[in-house]
C-alpha cells in the first residue's frame, strides 16, 4: 500500500520507481494504487483513438450485466489540437490514465480521491471539487453524468458515471476516472511546458516528455494540417464502414469495433484538415454512431450466447 | 406528541451547482402542501431550506405526529328513493351501504328543508406521520423538476446525482422510511475534507447548528451566499481593489462550495492588452473566478476565487489556480494576435462554408439578407443606409475567428475590437457589438440607432426565416430561441420609442430569402407570434391582462402603437368614466351581436326623432372630429378622455330610446348610430374586453 503522504515532496525516493516527481513513476503510482483497489492492470490499446474511453476496455465493458474492474494508460489523439510541439499545453497525442469500475463502487468518489493521496496530494492543503460536467459522445452513442474534477481550480480527471453506451442502457452502471496525466505530472513537478516533464532516469541521464515526444508533435501536426491524403481518408472511411456492418454481419464484434476505431479516427484527421463541411459533418457522425451501435448490440449478443461468462466468474468467487 | 420540527434530508454526491436552489425549492414546497393538506402541520408552519452541493434539506416546523381523528359524513339516497313500496332497501340503498361498508340499517337520517335523506356517518382513525411520509416523499422527489437523471453502481433508483444517506427525523425521532432507495436515519456527513463526520443528529431542529459546528458546512444557501459576498469584497480590497459582482456568477460559486474561503490570485500585466471582455469571460465562465478593477473601472491583473478549504497552505491553492488561468489566457492571446494579423472584412468570404441553418443557407447569404433588411430599417429609422448595410457586411465576419472560436461568448465584441483596428466607423463598430443586445431577459438593449436597426434586423432574419421554412417553437422546444428574440425585437422598438410596422418589416424579410421558404409561408403568423409575446412583458411589468387583451383585439403590428394603447387604456381605465363607457359599449356589442344581416354603416340624421339619440349624434359628430386629430397622432390618452365625454349621452340613449322598434328603418338608423358609437370608443381597443376593476 502507497502511504499517504503529507507534502509531494517526501512521496518518494528519487530512485524509487514510485517516485511520483517523474512521468513515469506517476503511472506506476496510480497502477500500484488501482490494482490495490481491485482493478486488472491493463495495457493501452494498439489503435488511435481520441480518448480512454473508446478502449474496450471502458466501451465494451459498460455494456451488459457483467462486473469489471480495469485501468491503464491510453494514448488519446485528437489531429486539431495539434500545435508543431510550440504550444506548452496542448499535444495532439497525449495520455490519458483510465480507470473503468463496474457497477461502480458506492464509495468511488473516495478510492478516487485517495488516488490523488498516493499520488502526494493533502486533501486539506489542495482545494478539490467536484464540478458538474456531463459528458456525451455522439459517434459513440454513449453519454453520462459526472464531474471534471478540479484541484485548486485546474481539471485534473473527467468522472463519469455511464448511461449510455452504443445506444444501450448501462446496467449496471460503469464508473469511469480519465486523469489527463500530463498536467497532474505539470502541476506536480511544477513545469510551465509539457516538454520539460521529467519522463524518468537512464543511466545517460534524465530523460525529458520532450526528448521523447516533441519531434513527433511537430511531424504529426504537419501530417495532420497539411499532408494527409483526404482523398484517400474518405475512401478509409468508406471501407470501415463497409467492413464493420460485415464483421458484424458475421458475428465478430470484437473486429467490427476496431473498424468503428479506423473510422472515428480517420473522421478527425479529415476535421483536423477541415475537409467536411458543417451539414456533412453531422452526417459523418451518424455513420459513426450507426457503427458503434451495430457493434454494440453485437457485443452484448456475443456475451450472452457465451453466457456472460463474468458473471459466472462472480458467482463462483473467482 | 406535540407539534415539532421535520427534517428531511437527502445527502448526495455533488450536484449540479444551478440545480440546488430550484431542487430544494420543490421539495419544500410540495412537502408543506402535502402536511397541510393532511393536517399534519399547520397552514402557518414555518419551512426552512438548505442546499449545499452534497445536500438538500427542508425543515418544516409544527408538525404532528398523527393525524386528527376524521369525521366522514357522505350523504346517500333521498329518503323516497331509499325504500320501495314494500319498504325495502332500494338498488340504489343496497348500492351506496355497499359503498360506505355497511349494511342498510346501520345509515342515519339527516333532515334538510329540501327533505329527508340517509346518511354514513362515522370516525377514521387519523394517520400517522411515518405512514403518511413514505410514499409523499418518493413522490415528491420523483417529480422534482429536473432536465437529466440518472442510475448509478446496480440499482434502479434515479437522481441527480448518486444518492449516499437520508435522514428523517420528526423532534427527536428517526423515521426510519425507505426513501430513494435507502432506509432514513440521523447520521450527518460532514465537510468532505474538513470534518467528514458522521455526527449523530438527536433532533431535528439542531440540523443547521450541527453542521455548522461540528461538520464545517453552511447549510443555508443564502446565509453562505452573503458568507461569499463578504468574502470576496475583503479579499478584494485587501488587494487595494474592488470586484466585478455578477449575481449569477455568485449563485453559482455558492453552490459549488459547503465552507467558503475566498483567495487572491494576480496574472501577468501584459495580458491586458487583451480585451476586457476576454478576460472576464475566461475568469468567470471557465474559472468561476470573481475579476477586479479599480476605482475608475479599468482591469487590474488578479482575480478572486472561492475554495471550498480552510488550506493548511494557503499559497498552493493560490499558485494552483494562478498556473491554470496563465495557460489560458496565453492561448487567448495567441488567437488574438493571430486573429489580428486578418482584416475583419475579408473575413466575409469565409462566411460562406458556416452553416446557418440547412435550408436558410449560409452565414453569407444570412449577411447578403441582414444588409437588405438594414437598408430598409435605415429608411424608417432615418439612419444613414451605407453605414446600416455596412454594418450589417460585417456582423457576422468575427464568428469565424479563433478568438470566437475558443470564447463564444466574444461574438460582437470582438468584432467591434477588429472593426475598429481596421478604421471602421464608430457607430459601425459598437453596432457589432449591440446586434447581440438584449444578452439575457430584461438585459440592457443597444443604444446607439445602427446598433438597434442590425439588432432589429438580425432577430427578423431568423424569426422569419424559421417560422418559413415550419419549425416555430412547439411547447418547450425553441431550439432556435425564438422567443427571446421576439422579446428582443418588441422591447428595442417600444423602449426607445421607436415606430416600425412588424407586417411590412417582416413581408420584406421573407422577400430577402428568394424561394427558401415554405411556398405557403405568411408572415402575419410571424407577426402575430411576436406580437403576443407582449403578454408575458406586460405581465411582468404588472399590466391588467384584460387591458391587454382589449388592445391585442385590435389587431396592431406596431409593437410603439400597441404600447401607447396599452398605457392610455391602463390609466383611463382607473378613470369614473371608464366603467361606464365599457359598460355601454358592451351593451352595444350585444345588441349588435344578436343582429342578423348587415348593420348599415351610414346614420341618416333626418330620420332622428327622440331629443336622446339626437343629442347622442351631435356629440358623436363633435366627439369624432376632436378625438381624430389626437388619434391619429398616436395621443390615445387624449383620445380616451374625448370618448368619456359620449358617456352621459349614451346613457341617456338607452335610458329614453327603444331600438328594436318594428319600423325596419328607425331601427336601422338606430343600429347604425350605435355601431358609430361603438367604433369610436373601440378605436383604441377593445373596451368590451375590460374586466370590472375587481381584476
Amino acid at each position: 500500500m502507497v502511504t499517504p503522504s503529507n507534502t509531494i515532496e517526501s512521496a518518494a525516493t528519487e530512485t524509487s520507481v514510485f517516485d511520483v516527481r517523474s512521468f513515469q513513476g506517476m503511472i506506476s503510482v496510480l497502477q500500484q494504487y488501482w490494482a490495490e483497489q481491485g482493478c486488472i492492470v491493463q495495457q493501452p490499446y494498439d489503435m488511435e483513438m481520441g480518448a480512454g474511453t473508446f478502449h474496450s476496455s471502458t466501451f465494451l465493458h459498460a455494456i451488459g450485466p457483467e462486473p469489471w474492474y480495469a485501468c491503464h494508460t491510453q494514448g488519446s489523439r485528437r489531429p486539431t489540437d495539434g500545435r508543431y510541439g510550440d504550444n506548452p499545453n496542448r499535444l495532439q497525442h497525449y495520455y490519458q490514465f483510465q480507470v473503468a469500475m463496474k457497477p461502480s463502487p458506492q464509495n468511488m468518489q473516495e478510492l478516487y480521491l485517495g488516488s490523488l493521496e498516493a499520488l502526494g496530494f493533502d486533501l486539506l492543503e489542495h482545494d478539490v471539487r467536484f464540478v458538474e460536467d456531463n459528458w456525451e459522445s455522439p459517434t459513440l452513442g454513449a453519454w453520462g453524468l459526472g464531474w471534471e474534477v478540479w484541484l485548486n481550480g485546474m481539471e485534473v480527471t473527467q468522472y463519469t458515471y455511464f448511461q449510455q453506451c452504443g445506444g444501450i442502457a448501462c446496467k449496471p452502471v460503469l464508473g469511469e476516472l480519465a486523469y489527463g496525466i500530463e498536467r497532474l505530472a505539470m502541476y506536480i513537478q511544477g513545469v510551465e511546458s509539457v516538454y520539460d516533464l521529467l519522463w524518468g532516469h537512464t543511466p545517460s541521464g534524465p530523460v525529458s516528455y520532450g526528448d521523447v515526444f516533441h519531434q513527433n508533435e511537430v511531424e504529426q501536426s504537419a501530417y495532420n494540417f497539411e499532408h494527409a491524403d483526404t482523398a484517400e481518408m474518405f475512401r478509409v472511411f468508406d471501407i470501415c464502414e463497409r467492413e464493420c456492418q460485415r464483421l458484424v454481419e458475421l458475428k465478430l464484434p470484437l473486429p467490427a469495433y476496431e473498424q468503428v476505431l479506423r473510422g472515428s479516427h480517420t473522421f478527425n484527421l479529415l476535421d483536423a484538415r477541415h475537409a467536411i463541411s458543417v451539414t456533412e459533418r453531422q452526417r459523418f457522425i451518424l455513420r459513426v454512431r450507426g457503427m458503434s451501435r451495430a457493434v454494440a448490440e453485437a457485443y452484448l449478443q456475443s456475451r450472452e450466447e457465451l453466457g456472460f461468462p463474468l458473471l459466472a466468474a462472480t458467482a463462483a468467487g473467482l | 406528541m406535540n407539534a415539532a420540527d421535520l427534517l428531511f434530508e437527502i445527502a448526495v454526491e455533488e450536484l449540479p451547482a444551478t440545480a440546488l436552489q430550484p431542487m430544494v425549492g420543490h421539495i419544500a414546497e410540495h412537502l408543506k402542501k402535502e402536511l397541510v393538506a393532511a393536517d399534519f402541520a399547520p397552514g402557518n408552519c414555518l419551512v426552512r431550506e438548505f442546499a449545499t452541493p452534497r445536500r438538500l434539506a427542508v425543515i418544516v416546523s409544527d408538525v404532528v405526529s398523527r393525524q386528527q381523528q376524521q369525521s366522514v359524513e357522505r350523504r346517500g339516497p333521498a329518503l323516497a328513493a331509499a325504500f320501495d313500496s314494500d319498504g325495502n332497501p332500494t338498488k340504489a340503498l343496497q348500492g351506496f351501504a355497499r359503498s360506505c361498508g355497511v349494511e342498510p340499517v346501520a345509515l342515519e337520517r339527516m333532515k334538510t328543508d329540501k327533505g329527508e335523506w340517509l346518511v354514513f356517518r362515522s370516525v377514521a382513525e387519523g394517520q400517522t406521520l411515518s405512514g403518511f411520509l413514505e410514499s409523499v416523499l418518493n413522490t415528491i422527489v420523483k417529480q422534482i423538476p429536473s432536465p437529466r437523471r440518472m442510475r448509478w453502481s446496480d440499482g434502479d433508483t434515479e437522481f441527480l446525482r448518486p444518492v449516499r444517506a437520508v435522514n428523517l427525523l420528526h423532534g427527536d425521532e428517526v423515521l426510519p422510511l425507505q426513501v430513494l432507495g435507502v432506509t432514513a436515519g440521523n447520521s450527518l456527513a460532514g465537510h468532505r475534507f474538513h470534518a467528514p463526520g458522521p455526527f449523530e443528529l438527536a433532533s431535528a431542529s439542531e440540523y443547521e447548528e450541527v453542521l455548522l459546528n461540528q461538520g464545517r458546512v453552511i447549510a443555508d444557501f443564502n446565509k453562505r451566499r452573503q458568507r461569499v459576498v463578504e468574502l470576496v469584497e475583503a479579499c478584494a480590497s485587501r488587494a487595494g481593489a474592488s470586484v466585478v459582482m455578477d449575481p449569477a456568477l455568485v449563485d453559482e460559486v455558492t453552490a459549488l462550495v459547503e465552507w467558503p474561503v475566498a483567495v487572491s490570485g494576480a496574472f501577468d500585466q501584459h495580458f491586458l492588452e487583451l480585451p476586457k471582455e476576454a478576460l472576464i469571460q475566461t475568469m468567470e465562465v471557465n474559472q468561476k473566478y470573481f475579476a477586479l478593477v479599480d476605482a475608475q473601472g479599468n482591469l487590474q491583473p488578479g482575480f478572486v476565487t472561492v475554495s471550498n478549504i480552510e488550506s493548511t497552505n494557503a499559497d498552493s491553492v493560490k499558485s494552483g489556480n494562478e498556473r491554470v488561468i496563465r495557460p489560458r489566457f496565453a492561448d487567448t492571446l495567441f488567437f488574438w494576435e493571430k486573429d489580428a494579423a486578418t482584416e475583419l472584412h475579408t473575413r466575409a468570404e469565409s462566411l460562406d462554408k458556416v452553416l446557418f441553418q440547412e435550408k436558410l443557407g449560409s452565414l453569407l447569404d444570412k449577411t447578403e439578407r441582414l444588409s437588405s433588411l438594414c437598408e430598409y430599417l435605415a429608411g424608417e429609422f432615418s439612419a444613414d443606409a451605407s453605414s446600416a448595410s455596412r454594418a450589417a457586411q460585417l456582423s457576422k465576419c468575427d464568428l469565424v475567428t479563433d478568438t470566437v472560436g475558443e470564447l463564444p461568448k466574444m461574438q460582437g465584441i470582438a468584432g467591434e475590437y477588429m472593426a475598429a483596428a481596421g478604421g471602421e466607423s464608430a457607430e459601425v463598430c459598437v453596432a457589432l457589438r449591440e446586434q447581440y443586445y438584449p444578452l439575457k431577459a430584461g438585459g440592457a438593449l443597444p443604444e446607439s440607432t445602427l446598433g438597434r436597426i442590425l439588432s432589429i434586423a438580425d432577430k427578423t432574419d431568423t424569426l422569419v426565416g424559421i417560422f418559413g421554412i415550419g419549425e416555430k417553437p412547439s411547447g418547450a422546444k425553441d431550439p432556435f430561441a425564438l422567443r427571446r428574440s421576439a422579446v428582443g425585437l418588441l422591447r428595442i422598438l417600444i423602449e426607445s420609442e421607436q415606430p416600425l410596422d412588424l407586417q411590412s418589416l417582416f413581408a420584406h424579410s421573407a422577400s430577402c430569402f428568394g424561394n427558401r421558404l415554405n411556398k405557403d409561408y405568411e408572415s402575419a403568423d410571424t407577426v402575430s407570434f411576436v406580437m403576443e409575446r407582449l403578454r408575458s412583458y406586460y405581465q411582468d411589468r404588472g399590466e391588467p391582462h384584460d387591458v391587454i387583451d382589449a388592445v391585442m383585439a385590435k389587431g396592431i403590428s406596431d409593437p410603439l402603437d400597441f404600447h401607447r394603447r396599452v398605457l392610455a387604456i391602463g390609466s383611463f381605465r382607473k378613470t369614473e368614466a371608464a366603467e361606464s363607457l365599457a359598460a355601454a359599449n358592451k351593451r352595444i356589442q350585444n345588441i349588435l351581436k344578436k343582429i342578423e344581416g348587415r348593420v348599415p354603416d351610414t346614420l341618416d340624421e333626418k330620420r332622428l326623432s327622440e331629443t336622446a339619440e339626437i343629442s347622442l349624434a351631435a356629440d358623436l359628430r363633435e366627439v369624432s372630429a376632436e378625438l381624430t386629430p389626437k388619434f391619429d397622432q398616436g395621443d390615445y390618452m387624449n383620445a380616451m378622455r374625448s370618448t368619456a365625454k359620449l358617456r352621459d349621452s349614451v346613457d341617456a340613449f338607452f335610458d329614453n330610446v327603444m331600438v328594436m322598434v318594428d319600423d325596419e328603418e328607425v331601427r336601422n338608423n338606430r343600429l347604425a348610430l350605435l355601431k358609430q358609437v361603438g367604433e369610436l370608443c373601440s378605436r383604441t381597443a377593445d373596451l368590451s374586453r375590460l374586466q370590472p376593476e375587481a381584476s
